[in-house]
């Protein structure tokens, strides 16, 4: 890549707005406004955290014989957390559902520590991001 | 474990929950567990169009951690350009 192109690409910048992605460019030429939009075709890539699919009855999504993709020492946490809900219903099995919230809370942050850790086995470290 | 494998341990402690009921608990549960540990993490990848301001984002994106423009990394605008330009 040139140096040019690796100037003009660290000429645009992004914002979150109304569940998209707004790109623009600095303004150099128009005095109007600090910012316009970028006037070219340019490859972008969004890194993302994402959502896994729904469970499904049947059609698009995790579908009966299907698994979540979260890793599967995670997914009976699933199971715990609807389990919790379901004592929730019932007035008398409340201390047990606060049973299931803890284990489902640990599992949380279990989940946390295995996505910042590498895969390498390297240190568990926390991510910043911005908000 | 599949849906069908959770829907049968939930069972075990609620067996008068219906399957569709303990489906919405899973999917809550799923929704949560992804957005609190950020455990999935993928790349998502579209071109520009000349005077183009806004490109919608998956549904599945629970946070934008990176942009790249072609091939560089560009940062994140605090705040909103002066101007308004909704196109």
């Amino acid at each position: 890549m040139s140096v040019d192109q690796r100037t003009a690409a660290l000429k645009k910048v992004y914002w979150l707005e109304r569940d998209a992605i707004g790109l623009a460019m600095v303004s150099s030429t128009d005095s109007s406004a600090d910012y316009i939009s970028v006037n070219e075709a340019k490859e972008v890539t969004i890194h993302a955290v994402k959502l896994d699919e729904d469970f499904v009855a049947s059609g698009t999504g995790i579908t009966m014989t299907e698994s979540p993709a979260i890793p599967a020492e995670f997914h009976d946490a699933l199971a715990k957390y609807a389990i919790a809900k379901g004592y929730e219903l019932n007035p008398q099995t409340l201390q047990v559902a606060q049973y299931f919230n803890k284990e489902w809370e640990m599992c949380i942050r279990e989940g946390k520590k295995y996505a910042n850790k590498g895969r390498d086995g390297s240190g568990y470290h926390i991510k910043q991001y911005d908000y | 474990m599949t849906q069908k494998q959770l829907i049968e341990t939930v069972q075990q402690h609620h067996p008068n929950l219906g399957e569709t009921q303990i489906r919405i608990f899973l999917n809550k549960a799923l929704d949560e567990f992804c957005r609190k540990t950020r455990i999935l993490n993928t790349i998502y990848t579209f071109n520009t169009t000349a005077d183009t301001r806004y490109y919608d984002l998956d549904d599945s994106i629970a946070e934008v951690t990176r942009v790249d423009y072609d091939g560089y990394e560009i940062p994140r605008l605090v705040g909103k350009p002066e101007k308004t330009d909704v196109s």
